[in-house]
């Protein structure tokens, strides 16, 4: 496949090499290869939840971040797929677990969560390798909320260093509908995630809060879009990360108001810590207004931990190492603290602690 | 924390009666319409060039000619470079007295206030008509300083031949993007500029560039070296009468700022709505200098223009004052890039704009921060302001971070005026109508506290504001 993915909705200077992924994004045209069962998990489902062979029709319109031909090229090749139709509101999370290991080092995963009418449901997806293999995995979540459904996804991707993974993300969301999403990308070589919610009901909302740490030479990119049809749509997106030794990361982040979304509001705050001589950020935040009667803000704060703060932490009695990890969990803990699972937040939060010791020479002399 | 309100606000469009009186066309010498090499012979026989810019014209033209058309701004599929004349040169030559410039001319100056204001409030002043330089001056004081300030012909056929040839177009090389390269081939007119090292130019200096032939094409080029320690405040205007042919503008300005050097440069640029602008700037900053932008954006029907600095010495700076008003009918594609090449550098970019019946306006910027620039901050500010659902205002900033002991920001909003800020300036006593022109005057109000108070007036003129509407 050679089409250009994660595309930034209105292109700006091409020499800046973010209108679209590079080309170590490029998906590879692969056979179909099967995928064992036992390298998939899905927790038992609760009674209000189904799972669906396919995935309804109508929701063939909705498209990922990434674009329309990854879309219908993860459909097409899924050799994973896991569909949920959400009948009323479950309080237990769904849980679903997808491991690459030599037996399974290609994952095509084609996933859907169908919630009806005033339902109510988290799914999370997790996904990890064996350390030896070098994988490619192809996600591609749906979500279809229809009026006052509130849907969650927490979705984990613990890729080791050799793996390349690409997750796109699409939502539509009706009257009153409500999706959340957390993200928290810490592994692959290269990966490159899209969401786009499409906001079309009246007061439908959407919440994306992704974290990220980048290290050694892993590349992400993002193209996160939230498109206000509807009125008095609502938006708001988090991306909080870290990037050290030679990593490197594009984030994308366009809210985009179209003609009618009245009353809407959009809000996008990025934050991201420059550890290292050699890593490269680039942040690109559309803001794209065809409405007057919106209100869209984005901020961006890019560069180092804030000294004054550190020096005040240690005058507390923390080490600079302390209060470095201490400022850096701030800036994640709203999307680990939305994980279910302590056991797993709790290795997340000491795998962030031991990369940001490693790639810290401040916290490594103290 | 939301605060919409149902009244609409409303804004008068920019009030153009001075700008768009035409004048009789009566050109000395112009060139066939389109681009070609016999075209661009002509105008280096008419300019009498010398042979290092008779070759540097021919090869922007193969530049021009290998370099795509952009496909990221707005569209420019209506601007067609058969129709447009390169070179129209007024039947006058440049004068230093105003009498001495012909009636016709000189009445369109005066009613842009030109020659009152070089009397009121500077330096100097070159007035562009078309393509050539109609009237250069420079007050005695500031020329006894030892400051250089002629029209761009005279510096390249004179004693200043070297500098020019040192710096012209090295800045922005003609394969910098297609229309650099037009310009490069066929540009005329313009103002050259030296300050010496440690001279404090007090007062402005300002050149105004007005276009008055149907379907002809602006081309002028500024270059303005402020040398160590040195200051200078530039002004630059520009209008044109409307036509329903189109008229183009792409010039181009190099500013070199020295080692602890300050420059303002100031625009107002007043197009009118079947003018393509696609103008490049770009400043080039040393050690502790300082390039200072204050720009206004109003009129053309298609703008593309990013003033750029590249911060090269340790400790510069830069900062960047904008507004841009899209009425119907405009598209303007504006905003700012700046580099940090260098440790310890500084940038502050403040953006607003303003959308009003059907006008596009896109706030498009670059911070780049390049690996050995540590130490540095940067700061972007932008706000715009929708006063219609007919209109679109869109922001597309990139931020290019190579280092990792930088502290970059960015904000950016979008709205329209804040209902809880109308009400709680009624609660301290004004009317409602008196508190939204209060608002909008207070937007528009962080450029023109910039400008000197002349060039506020003006502004304020541009933009008149009308406030109606009644809470209910």
């Amino acid at each position: 496949m050679t089409d250009r993915i994660n595309v930034l909705p209105v292109p700006t200077w091409n020499h800046l090499g973010v209108n679209w992924a590079g080309k170590e994004f490029s998906l590879v045209d692969t056979q179909k290869k099967e995928f064992p069962e036992e390298n998939l998990s899905l927790s038992p489902l609760p009674s209000g939840i189904e799972r669906m062979k396919n995935f309804p029709g109508e929701t063939v319109h909705i498209e990922s971040g990434i674009g329309k031909v990854y879309d219908n090229y993860v459909i097409q090749h899924a050799n994973v797929s896991c569909f949920l139709k959400v009948k009323e509101s479950v309080h237990q999370t769904v849980r679903m677990k997808v491991s690459v290991s030599s037996a399974s080092d290609t994952v095509i995963g084609s996933y859907g969560i169908y919630a009806e009418d005033g339902s109510r449901v988290t799914f999370m997806q997790e996904i990890a390798s064996d350390e030896q293999v070098s994988g490619s995995t192809a996600e591609l979540t749906r979500i279809y909320a229809k009026k006052g459904a509130r849907v969650k996804l927490i979705q984990i991707q613990n890729l080791n260093r050799t793996s390349r993974s690409w997750n796109g993300v699409a939502i539509y969301a009706e009257d009153g509908a409500r999706v959340e999403v957390v993200r928290a990308v810490l592994g692959g070589s290269c990966a490159a995630l899209g969401s786009r919610a499409s906001l079309d009901g009246k007061e439908s909302s959407y919440q994306l809060d992704t974290i990220y740490f980048g290290d050694q030479t892993q590349i992400f990119d993002f193209n996160d879009i939230a498109d206000h049809y509807g009125k008095s749509t609502r938006c708001d997106m988090y991306t909080a990360g870290v990037l050290a030794g030679k990593s490197s990361k594009v984030l994308r982040g366009t809210i985009d108001f179209k003609r009618g979304a009245v009353y809407a509001a959009g809000h996008e705050t990025e934050e991201v810590l420059m550890l290292g001589k050699s890593v490269r950020n680039r942040t690109v935040p559309l803001i794209l207004c065809g409405e007057e009667q919106v209100e869209g803000q984005h901020a961006a704060t890019i560069g180092r931990l804030d000294e004054t703060q550190i020096y005040y932490l240690c005058s507390r009695g923390l080490t600079p190492a302390e209060a470095r990890m201490l400022l850096v969990e701030g800036r994640f803990s709203p999307v680990l603290d939305q994980i279910p699972d302590e056991s797993l937040r709790e290795e997340l939060a000491l795998q962030i602690e031991r990369r940001l010791k490693e790639n810290d020479p401040k916290s490594n002399a103290s | 924390m939301r605060a919409f309100d149902e009244e609409k606000t409303r804004v008068d469009e920019v009030d153009r009666s001075i700008y768009d009186i035409r004048d009789e066309v009566h050109p000395s010498f112009e060139v066939q319409s389109g681009l070609t090499e016999s075209i661009v012979r002509k105008i280096s026989d008419e300019k009498h060039d010398p042979a290092w810019m008779r070759v540097f014209r021919m090869k922007s033209l193969q530049l021009y000619n290998s370099i795509p058309v952009p496909n990221w701004g707005p569209s420019l599929d209506d601007l067609h470079l058969e129709d447009i004349v390169t070179y129209v040169r007024p039947d006058t030559t440049m004068r230093g007295k105003w009498s001495e410039v012909p009636e016709d001319i000189k009445n369109t100056f005066e009613r842009l206030g030109i020659p009152e204001a070089e009397r009121k409030s500077l330096a100097g002043v070159g007035a562009q008509y078309d393509s050539e330089v109609v009237y250069h001056n420079i007050s005695a004081a500031a020329a006894a300083q030892g400051v250089i300030y002629t029209d761009m012909e005279s510096a390249l056929t004179g004693p200043y031949e070297d500098m020019v040839r040192k710096h012209f177009m090295k800045l922005v090389p003609p394969s910098d993007h297609k229309f650099a390269a037009l310009h490069g081939a066929v540009w005329s007119g313009g103002s050259f500029v030296y300050v010496p090292p440690g001279v404090s130019v007090e007062i402005p200096l300002q050149s105004y560039f007005r276009l008055n032939a149907p379907g002809a094409g602006q081309f002028e080029h500024t270059l303005i070296i402020v040398d160590k320690g040195a200051y200078l405040h530039f002004i630059e205007g520009c209008s044109a009468p409307k036509y329903s042919v189109n008229n183009l503008h792409a010039g181009c300005v190099e500013l070199y700022v020295g080692e602890n050097a300050r420059l303002r440069y100031s625009t107002i640029e007043n197009w009118s709505k079947n003018m393509y602008n696609l103008n490049t700037k770009r400043a080039r900053v040393e050690k502790g200098g300082t390039i200072e932008w204050v720009s206004g954006s109003f009129g053309s029907h298609i703008s593309y223009l990013y003033p750029m600095s590249i911060l090269k010495g340790e400790g510069s700076r830069m900062e960047f004052t904008g507004i841009t008003f899209a009425g119907g009918g405009q598209n303007l594609d504006t905003g700012a890039k700046v580099v940090h090449g260098a440790p310890n550098t500084t940038s502050h970019i403040s953006t607003k704009s303003i959308s009003r019946d059907g006008g596009v306006s896109t706030f498009r910027s670059l911070v780049k921060v390049a690996p050995e620039a540590s130490g540095s901050k940067s700061a972007v500010a932008c706000e715009s302001l929708m006063l219609d659902d007919r209109s679109r205002s869109d922001t597309i900033p990139v931020m290019d971070i190579q280092c990792d002991e930088a502290d970059v920001g960015h904000e950016a909003k979008i709205g329209r005026i804040s209902e809880q800020a109308v009400f709680y300036l009624m609660s301290r006593g004004l009317s409602e109508d008196d508190a939204r022109a209060f608002i909008v005057g207070g937007f528009a109000e962080p450029i023109a506290k910039e400008l000197p108070l002349e060039y506020a007036v003006e502004m304020n003129n541009l933009i008149h504001l009308e406030m109606k509407g009644s809470i209910g």
